[in-house]
């Protein structure tokens, strides 16, 4: 099975059809000045954009402070958005952008995120085929926290490039746009980051691939 | 088979995106089948992306949305557009230039450093438009003399030619031999000498008289000949401005300046000046120097006479006879027999021609020596010898003023050119600063 981007959750509520066409519209009048055309897009997208500050910057706290601070720059900055690529990729890059800058204020590593408020693992419902896979039925009960941890020892480079893609689902063009690098640099990083992130896990017990062989392919 | 790969460590990424090539993607998973490492590998891969995909999302706080609006209605205008403050990091579109300028042009936008360097420029100003003012000032700050002299750098400390500040302990020589004398002076000089040669065949004459000259005098009505030279030691409250002045002197009167050289020690400026002025203006010119500027003061005046008369008619009539000689070779040598005889007749006639121009050269020098008397001028600064002149505190502090501005502005200059000298060096250190800088932030930001 060659193919399988397709059975990827999407964190964005943003489906096909029209909606992109409504976002547009949305942007378009934020942009003329409609506060209520913006905090409709605040709305749509305060969750991604949280989540991704939270899993930049490493605390709750923070990370609203953070997610504020991207809408508000987002906002003055609407004039400067020409269109020319997706409202969601501007914004991303806003984000890591002002994540960026937050953690070389204070130039110090993030604490390994904490668990989110609502820290039940989405189980094994996302059918990625496979179901009955031990070793994933585990995980997706139990390592979640273990996940959000392991992500915050991932040096910040992997790990933007790691949350983009794989925790909110942009392709790797799209990864390449917000970190402004290039297509096959954000491929790598990824991969690297995954690699990584593998081992952390492997390393605490919680997968296998460091070595020894598991039973099912 | 895929046992030709080896491990596929490389392709499991690429596996678990589907990027794979059909081909390749069948080989991968024919290798996981036999591979027990690389499977357990494969699936920790794929159970981080698992978890990674199914992470669950954190909700924010509540309120988020509202607390956003409240923010964005508190920036004032609802213009979409509005300069937010605080907003450094938005990228224009895409793609962004370098890192390195955006960066660059973030920092410049945040401001702060702005109405600084607005200061500094109107501080920078001011300084300048008062030390302009004040060096400006007609007053005794110039101590000294424009004297009605139309001179450039007239009087004021500030005017002084740059060249003549950067100079320092160094010395500054002037040498405007005839060559470079103004056309003026040249049509003066040899108008004077065409009345001097006017007389001159009538000096040929007995040289019994000619004894006994003694006295120093203007032209000598007898026809002597004489080569003089005037001495004057002066000191002047300006000695660039003197000597300008004494080069204005001698050119009024058709002379030019031979050798001029200004010297600075510190404080202490002196100029020497050979002038070379027709024979009979001597006196006025003498004169005249010795008023050369309103505070200047004659320490020493003397003129010299060498009466050369009596060698002057030697060679004239040595030469004379040279003539004479020159002419019978000539005859010579046109009736000379065999080519020996003619040969030493040559050579004579080429030793009694080279006396001859010997002698000539000797004769013209000596004509021009006495058409040109020769005036030695050696100034010396009067009022540098006395760096605190009488003033008022007012004066006093204007001059202090001026002097520490002159001060900076010539460290100013040697900071430039220090500037330049390490620019080259610097532009390396910074490339590589930048370099491994960039490298740096890659590494840690990306």
């Amino acid at each position: 099975m060659p193919h399988r981007e397709g059975g990827r959750p999407q964190p964005a509520p943003d489906p096909a059809g029209h909606e992109p066409a409504r976002e547009e519209v949305l942007v378009e009048r934020a942009r003329a000045g409609d506060v209520e055309a913006f905090t409709a897009l605040v709305e749509r997208y305060e969750v991604p954009v949280y989540n991704l500050c939270l899993q930049l910057v490493g605390q709750p706290a923070d990370a609203a402070d953070v997610a504020q601070e991207v809408f508000l720059r987002v906002y003055t900055h609407l004039a400067r958005f020409r269109g020319d690529a997706r409202f969601r990729t501007w914004l991303y890059r806003v984000a890591v952008n002002t994540c960026r800058d937050e953690l070389r204020r204070r130039s110090r590593r993030p604490a390994p995120a904490a668990a989110p408020p609502s820290g039940r693992h989405r189980g094994g419902d996302a059918g990625d085929g496979g179901s009955g896979d031990p070793v994933r039925a585990v995980l997706a009960r139990e390592a979640g926290a273990e996940v959000q941890a392991a992500l915050g020892r991932l040096p910040e480079p992997f790990r933007a490039a790691v949350v983009l893609r794989d925790v909110h689902g942009l392709s790797y063009q799209e990864v390449a746009a917000v970190l402004g690098v290039a297509t096959g640099t954000a491929k790598s990083r990824v991969h690297r980051g995954r690699v990584l992130l593998r081992d952390m896990l492997a390393a605490a017990g919680w997968l296998p691939g460091r070595g020894e062989g598991g039973e099912t392919p | 088979m895929t046992g030709g790969l080896g491990h596929v460590d490389r392709w499991l990424n690429d596996w678990l995106d589907g990027t794979l090539s059909e081909a390749r993607h069948r080989a991968v998973e024919r290798h996981l089948a036999a591979c027990p490492r690389c499977r357990a590998r494969a699936d920790g891969l794929r159970g981080t992306v698992q978890g990674l995909r199914t992470l669950a999302p954190a909700e924010p706080p509540p309120g988020f949305a509202a607390r956003v609006r409240q923010r964005i209605e508190a920036l004032g205008a609802g213009t979409g557009a509005a300069g937010h403050p605080e907003a450094e990091a938005v990228p224009a579109s895409f793609p962004v230039g370098l890192p390195v300028v955006t960066r660059l042009a973030a920092w410049l936008r945040r401001g702060g450093w702005g109405p600084a360097v607005a200061a500094a420029a109107v501080l920078v100003f001011l300084v300048w438009a008062a030390g302009q003012w004040l060096s400006g000032a007609p007053g005794p700050m110039g101590v000294g003399g424009s004297g009605g002299v139309p001179l450039p750098v007239a009087g004021s400390e500030a005017g002084a030619g740059p060249e003549q500040r950067a100079s320092g302990a160094g010395e500054q020589v002037v040498d405007s031999m005839a060559a470079a004398n103004p056309a003026s002076g040249a049509e003066a000089t040899s108008g004077a000498g065409l009345a001097s040669d006017a007389d001159r065949p009538g000096s040929v004459r007995p040289p019994g008289d000619a004894e006994t000259a003694s006295q120093v005098q203007a032209q000598d009505p007898a026809g002597r000949m004489l080569i003089r030279t005037g001495r004057l030691e002066m000191s002047v409250p300006d000695v660039e401005a003197a000597y300008r002045a004494a080069e204005a002197v001698a050119r009024r009167h058709g002379g030019f300046v031979q050798n001029a050289r200004v010297d600075r020690n510190g404080p202490m400026q002196e100029a020497r000046l050979t002038l070379r002025v027709p024979d009979d203006r001597l006196e006025t010119v003498m004169d005249e120097l010795g008023e050369l500027a309103p505070g200047a003061r004659v320490d020493a005046r003397s003129i010299d006479a060498q009466d050369i008369s009596r060698e002057y008619v030697d060679a004239r009539a040595r030469v004379e006879n040279l003539r004479a000689q020159e002419a019978r070779l000539r005859e010579l040598a046109s009736r000379a027999g065999d080519v020996e005889e003619l040969l030493r007749v040559e050579q004579e006639l080429w030793r009694v021609r080279g006396e001859i121009e010997q002698l000539e050269g000797q004769i013209r020098f000596w004509d021009q020596a006495v058409r040109l008397a020769t005036v030695e001028v050696f100034l010396k600064g009067a009022g540098t010898v006395s760096p605190e002149p009488p003033g008022t505190v007012w004066e006093r502090a204007r001059q202090a003023f001026v002097r520490s501005l002159l001060r900076l502005g010539s460290l100013g200059q040697g900071t430039v050119v220090l500037v330049a000298a390490l620019l080259p060096y610097a532009a390396l250190v910074g490339l590589g600063g930048g370099v491994w800088l960039w490298w740096r932030r890659r590494g840690a930001a990306g």
